[in-house]
């Protein structure tokens, strides 16, 4: 049993990853907290899913982080740079945004759940007395990938160099010439972006319908916090420790109370480390 | 004389239906609050039973069913949420003034309307939640016409002795006052029945990720899985259970809504020969009454919502809800004392079936409705009895 647990693990930690560090990234450039990102993740799953029949699988993973790109730009134009400096009115905003999107949805797909069924759903490999599909391997192997592809960005690229500038001082980065409002826009479509693909991955295994996305936003919050805000290597390790803690507590304590033992854990590990496990080194932050 | 004789009863036997709109409204508007899940995760069937109350009203009125008051729908969004429920009834009682609630959807959200109800003094029909006892135990006020879960799991139990050979089972419930209702029936009934529970496990309500749940159950190796699950997560549910390969025979309780379900999830459901129990299923055996309602109520929701639609239960039930109102406000006016005292004699036969109410204010079960239906390998229903 214990490698469906791990599996299963895993799958939770890579969905709230992907959302997680979005958050992070978007934060760490524009000291903003992106509260649409949840909504992000229902809109590339529906894009997916509308695309799946015209461009297959991969492609409907590509449209739907081409269309939330768009999105990320309509979101830093309407939610975040107006409020440049005013961190409340942008966070409320940002809300603002999130039940448009949640309406628009409702409009455009209505309100019944749907199934988003791909080829690799109807594939399982099995793992001693239970069945792994095969789209549950593939969210963990494209999450990771998706994370890994995102660290080399911003390690090892000049954006990423952009990135990590503005986040240590946005005035200096932007005296030394860096075009802090694209930097800021471009943390925002990159991590509009990992919300879809995240949306893509995870929306094969369950339904999709307008209100999916609250979950992942709770707990890539959850994730954020126990791994230090702003810190992305900090961010993938909360969401591993979330993931884990769920999916393991799930079957050894109680399922019934699966979030309160993951936000439980959270609320101890703030006691003992109140600035998360990877406490915000600024010079690692995005 | 007799031509002038068929002359006038030819003229009032043309005016009566305008006669009968004029007397509805005679004696002034009754507000009526009904609570829905207009958004949140049972949006999908809260905008469809709105649909179905605006039609009840509307024939309540043009027929004067309310004795000479017409009925006036205010509907708040309650989201099937406990705090917003409570939060809306507040709203309802203390802004709209209405004089009347409905609602809510969830068994969760009900307990919460029915204290406020209480609290304000102003009478609450429950129509659609299961959970024992609600109307019962938490005052004067409130009534239950929906089918308590005690009695729906008495021929549920009494159902799967009949058609399924298990000496053990596994019961999985969410963790709100629905499932853990019918977790408590269950284990009970089997218990009484000298049956094992292997695995009783319960699940937070919005937790989707079942996968962790399903694993357990082929280490406890039982004949049967029992499960109550709210209907989209049932749908996540069974798409997990036939994605894990497990082969247990699985039984449903009702919330899985026919057709709808099975658009979502009928290949699995299918593979797994997944058994449930219904109140309602749209099928050739439905009553003239049923077949007029899924005519009236699916032509409706094609022209506002655009879009296809297979009635539901909880449609019906919401219909239904708005007459049983109508009826008492008929018989006892819209006053509190008197409508209270004419509901609890009630005796109608509506769409569902014939409800009436026991001392503790919740429906006899005798007249309503209960099939169990069987999810075929090509997706289809078909109804086991």
């Amino acid at each position: 049993m214990f490698g469906q647990i791990l599996i299963n693990g895993l799958v939770l930690s890579g969905g709230y990853a992907l959302v997680a560090v979005g958050l992070t990234l978007t934060f760490g450039v524009m000291r903003m907290v992106n509260f649409a990102e949840g909504q992000s993740v229902m809109i590339g799953a529906f894009i997916a899913y509308t695309t799946v029949p015209y461009f297959g699988y991969v492609g409907a993973i590509a449209a739907a982080m081409a269309v939330n790109a768009v999105l990320g730009v309509i979101l830093e134009r309407t939610a975040f740079r107006p409020f440049r400096g005013v961190e409340l009115n942008g966070l409320i905003a940002s809300m603002g945004m999130s039940i448009v999107l949640v309406n628009v949805a409702e409009l455009v797909w209505g309100t019944t759940p749907r199934p988003f069924e791909t080829i690799y759903n109807e594939t399982s490999v099995n793992f001693g007395t239970v069945g792994i599909s095969v789209q549950r391997l593939i969210c963990v192997a494209a999450s990771a990938a998706i994370l890994l592809g995102l660290w080399w960005l911003v390690q090892y690229t000049s954006l990423g160099r952009k990135f990590r500038a503005v986040s240590e001082d946005h005035e200096t980065a932007s005296a030394m010439g860096i075009d802090v409002n694209q930097v800021s826009r471009l943390a925002l479509v990159i991590g509009s972006m990992m919300a879809a693909s995240a949306g893509a991955l995870s929306g094969p295994v369950n339904m999709i319908a307008p209100d999916m996305g609250r979950t992942e936003m709770l707990n890539a919050f959850a994730a954020i916090i126990l791994g230090g805000f702003g810190n992305v290597n900090g961010t993938i390790l909360g969401a591993l420790l979330i993931g884990m803690i769920q999916s393991i507590g799930a079957v050894y304590i109680s399922n019934a109370y699966s979030s309160s033992i993951s936000f439980g854990l959270l609320v101890l590990t703030l006691v003992f480390f109140p600035r998360g496990l990877v406490p915000e080194r600024v010079d690692e932050n995005v | 004389m007799k031509s002038h004789l068929a002359a006038i009863a030819g003229a009032l036997l043309l005016a009566a239906p305008s006669i009968a709109f004029a007397q509805a409204g005679s004696k002034g508007s009754v507000k009526v609050g009904v609570l829905l899940p207009l958004t949140g995760n049972t949006a999908w069937a809260g905008k469809t039973n709105r649909i179905a109350a605006a039609i009840a009203a509307e024939e309540v009125n043009a027929q004067d069913l309310a004795g000479g008051y017409k009925i006036e729908l205010v509907v708040g969004d309650s989201q099937c949420e406990p705090r917003a429920a409570h939060d809306q009834a507040e709203r309802l009682i203390s802004q709209e003034k209405v004089q009347l609630l409905i609602g809510e959807w969830c068994s969760s959200a009900s307990v919460a309307v029915a204290q406020v109800a209480n609290d304000e003094k102003v009478p609450l029909l429950i129509n659609i939640s299961t959970a024992d006892q609600i109307a019962g135990d938490s005052g004067p006020y409130a009534f239950q016409s929906s089918m308590q879960n005690r009695y729906s799991q008495e021929r549920e139990a009494a159902l799967l002795q009949k058609d399924f050979k298990f000496e053990s089972v596994a019961i999985i419930v969410e963790n709100n006052d629905f499932g853990l209702t019918f977790r408590k029936n269950m284990v009970a009934l089997m218990q009484k029945a000298g049956k094992k529970v292997v695995l009783d496990v319960t699940q937070d309500r919005n937790d989707t990720n079942w996968y962790a749940t399903i694993t357990r159950i082929p280490a406890s190796k039982p004949d049967l899985v029992i499960v109550s699950i709210s209907a989209v997560q049932a749908a996540n549910f069974v798409k997990q259970y036939a994605e894990a390969g497990i082969t247990t025979p699985l039984f449903s309780d009702y919330p899985p809504p026919p057709r709808i379900f099975e658009r979502q999830v009928g290949a699995q459901a299918g593979k797994i020969g997944l058994v449930r129990a219904a109140f309602f299923v749209k099928s050739d055996t439905n009553t003239p009454a049923q077949k007029e309602f899924v005519a009236k109520l699916e032509g409706r929701v094609q022209k506002e919502l655009n879009e296809a639609h297979d009635v539901t239960y909880w449609d019906v039930a919401t219909y239904d809800a708005v007459r049983l109102v109508a009826d008492a406000i008929k018989r006892g006016g819209p006053q509190a004392a008197g409508y209270l005292k004419a509901m609890a004699v009630t005796k109608i036969d509506l769409v569902l079936g014939h409800y009436e109410f026991d001392e503790q204010r919740g429906s006899r079960p005798e007249g309503l409705n209960f099939v169990f239906i069987r999810t075929k390998p090509d997706g289809s229903i078909e109804v086991v009895e």
